[in-house]
């Protein structure tokens, strides 16, 4: 009897030890911030109600940003740093992340457009284009979309969901715990200094001592037409270059007939890729990593458009 | 020595033993004559003519196929061949037709494709997938063992990374995905772009699966000038087609035995080889039923599409009273009734509902 306990106590003393048992992963948690300018959320544009251009400042106006964990900046191969290349163009990231996904605002004409965290209701999307940009969306029937509604049920009758949670473009969480779901909850918020900043995480990441966090905003384009029909001057915004519109839902009820856009597949290997066809803000210097425990702070200082460094600081 | 000792030094010995298992019987004997992993040597590019019409061209590219057979390796090691050829500052399309076809039987109750009704004989199809790179990138030994294009790079923080090398990605269905293959005994094409000149590349077809049948894997194989998308268009979009494409490459299931084509040995070609479909010596009944399966895209009344072909396979059994060979090696020897090659699989294994 007491040497089958004896055997018993070793066995579980045997497993206890197990479950301490390191096994080398360099693998964490990492979390931390970025800042984006507040010329980055600011264009010149006409006011729809009066016609009168005026200077709009509006988190609606930030694209996706992009985050990626690198060995090292290269400031060799452009004007402004990159990513260093491991081989043949491949930037190899260890990991990354997204602040703003793009996601099916379940109407065509939001194709590449539809970011999450950057609208509190469906309201707003129509305010952002009818009364920011002077362009009302319009339903894949060629109808205004005037009410707020007509968006979450087509999503719902579309997508086959019952929640706003499920549609995943609005920001329903009261994410820094005020009481109240506002604009504070968005992923970027104003600080004090104008700026915005917004929070990511990385999930079980792959820590390397000394690795540079770097990203780069895909910012929004905003373009100007002329209509045919009364020489009016229409504003709307651009796909985003970082949008694959080959890819993501399908859509193919009825006559409808496209795909809803998504993420490019290769933004954080091949950045330079994208920077060379949009207006984005990127790191300078990025942020150096050499505490997990530590979070990041990455600033977009310089601006690049079409490849091209437009100012820095 | 107390007996309670041997008690527990008896799970140890077992443990010994475990180690001394011999696991041969799980990989296949390498076939007497059969090479597991030929190297072919340089291909030459098929050039394509601004002018080509639709059936020139297929003519032109069908006798220039390379024509081979692999074996099994007789280890834990992939079988496949290799071939290489020199870049020529254009892109260039790599077609490659692995015996023979294959598709998934038609059983909805609702709705059944009739083209689809009978089974797939699924022992005679075999599968190998196409990997370009320049041979620099290349890590396998030709002529012994089969490599891949996958490189070890190391970054400034000594972290090391592996990078797929391989220039050559086949489109396949689904846009979303970046990796994609045809698919058991399906026909693969993909465009190796904007070659550098002079540059040597490797092809690498990796033996994914020989048939279960009998272990030989025949197959087509073709290099041709310019990217896919140029040569499909000019092939009136056969090439796009799923069912018509089988017949670019036709004969792929090259009779077992054979001697090494005249043309492919002129050529300089290896055992065993043979140069254009012209020269292939292939199954009695595999070029008809190829074409049937082909013919399932066509407005093609008047010629046999794949049921017709599958019912005619099962009346010779029902009728005639022979029997198919199915996993078993089909015979040589046309005499023998009960070892006869069908094509078709065995109607019998229909999953019935309920059953599925």
């Amino acid at each position: 009897m007491n040497n089958k306990l004896t055997l018993i106590s070793w066995l579980a003393l045997g497993m206890a030890s197990a479950c301490r048992y390191d096994e080398g992963l360099s693998i964490y948690n990492l979390s931390g911030t970025v800042t984006i300018p507040r010329a980055a959320a600011t264009r010149s544009l006409i006011d729809p109600a009066t016609g009168v251009e005026r200077e709009v400042t509006d988190v609606r106006l930030l694209g996706p940003v992009y985050i990626g964990l690198y060995p090292s900046l290269d400031r060799t191969r452009e004007q402004f740093p990159l990513p260093e290349e491991v081989a043949s163009g491949e930037a190899s990231p260890y990991s990354g992340t997204t602040i703003g996904d793009i996601r099916y605002g379940c109407f065509e004409f939001f194709r590449c457009k539809m970011l999450s965290g950057r609208y509190l209701s469906y309201d707003d999307i129509i305010d952002f284009y009818t009364n920011v940009l002077g362009t009302p969306p319009k339903d894949d029937f060629e109808n205004v979309i005037e009410v707020g509604q007509y968006i979450q049920q087509t999503c719902f009758d579309l997508l086959e969901v019952t929640s706003d949670d499920e549609i995943r473009v609005l920001t329903t969480k009261d994410r820094n715990e005020d009481g109240v779901v506002d604009k504070n909850d968005l992923d970027f918020v104003e600080d004090e200094n104008g700026d915005f900043v917004g929070k990511f995480e990385i999930l079980q990441a792959d820590f390397h001592p000394g690795m540079v966090a770097w990203g780069f905003l895909d910012d929004a384009e905003i373009f100007r037409t002329t209509r045919e029909e009364d020489g009016a001057i229409v504003q709307n915004m651009d796909e985003f270059t970082t949008c694959d519109p080959t890819r993501g839902y399908s859509e193919g009820t009825y006559q409808r007939n496209y795909r809803a856009g998504l993420q490019a597949t290769d933004t954080l290997n091949r950045p330079l890729n994208y920077l060379k066809n949009t207006e984005a803000w990127l790191s300078d210097q990025g942020f150096t990593w050499t505490d997990p425990a530590e979070p990041a702070n990455i600033v977009l200082d310089v601006s690049v458009v079409d490849g091209k460094l437009e100012m820095g600081e | 020595m107390r007996s309670g000792t041997f008690r527990h030094l008896a799970p140890v010995a077992l443990f010994v033993a475990a180690c001394d298992i011999n696991q041969s019987q799980f990989v296949d004997d390498v076939i007497p004559g059969v090479p597991s992993v030929p190297d072919f040597g340089a291909l030459t590019p098929v050039p394509v003519a601004d002018d080509a019409t639709p059936d020139g061209l297929l003519a032109d590219i069908q006798s220039n196929v390379l024509y081979a057979e692999i074996g099994p390796t007789g280890t834990s090691f992939q079988s496949g061949a290799t071939a290489s050829f020199l870049g020529t500052g254009s892109s260039l399309c790599i077609l490659l037709d692995p015996e023979l076809v294959s598709w998934v039987q038609s059983v909805s109750p609702t709705s059944p494709l009739s083209d689809f009704a009978y089974p797939d004989n699924i022992y005679d199809d075999g599968d190998l997938e196409i990997r370009v790179g320049q041979s620099v990138f290349y890590t396998g030994t030709t002529g012994q063992r089969l490599g891949n294009f996958q490189i070890r790079f190391e970054d400034s923080l000594g972290v090391e990374t592996t990078q797929d090398k391989n220039a050559c990605v086949y489109q396949g269905q689904t846009p979303d995905f970046p990796v994609q293959f045809g698919g058991r005994a399906a026909f693969e094409a993909c465009t190796v772009e904007n070659t550098i000149p002079g540059t040597s590349y490797t092809i690498a077809l990796e033996g994914f699966a020989l048939p279960v049948d009998d272990a030989r894997l025949g197959f087509g194989l073709v290099v041709i000038e310019g990217a896919c998308t140029d040569l499909s268009s000019k092939l009136g979009g056969t090439l796009d087609d799923n069912y018509a494409r089988e017949c670019i490459i036709p004969g792929e299931a090259i009779l077992p035995g054979s001697p090494r084509g005249a043309r492919a040995e002129a050529a300089g070609f290896p055992d065993l080889t043979w140069l254009g479909a012209d020269e292939v010596p292939t199954w009695p009944g595999a070029l008809d039923f190829e074409q049937s399966f082909c013919n399932i895209s066509g407005d093609v009344a008047d010629r046999d599409k794949l049921a017709a072909y599958c019912k005619r396979e099962v009346d010779a059994v029902t009728e005639e009273g022979t029997t198919c060979s199915w996993e078993l090696p089909p015979s040589l020897d046309a005499s023998d009734a009960t070892a006869r090659r069908c094509y078709c699989g065995d109607l019998t294994d229909t999953p019935t509902g309920g059953g599925i």
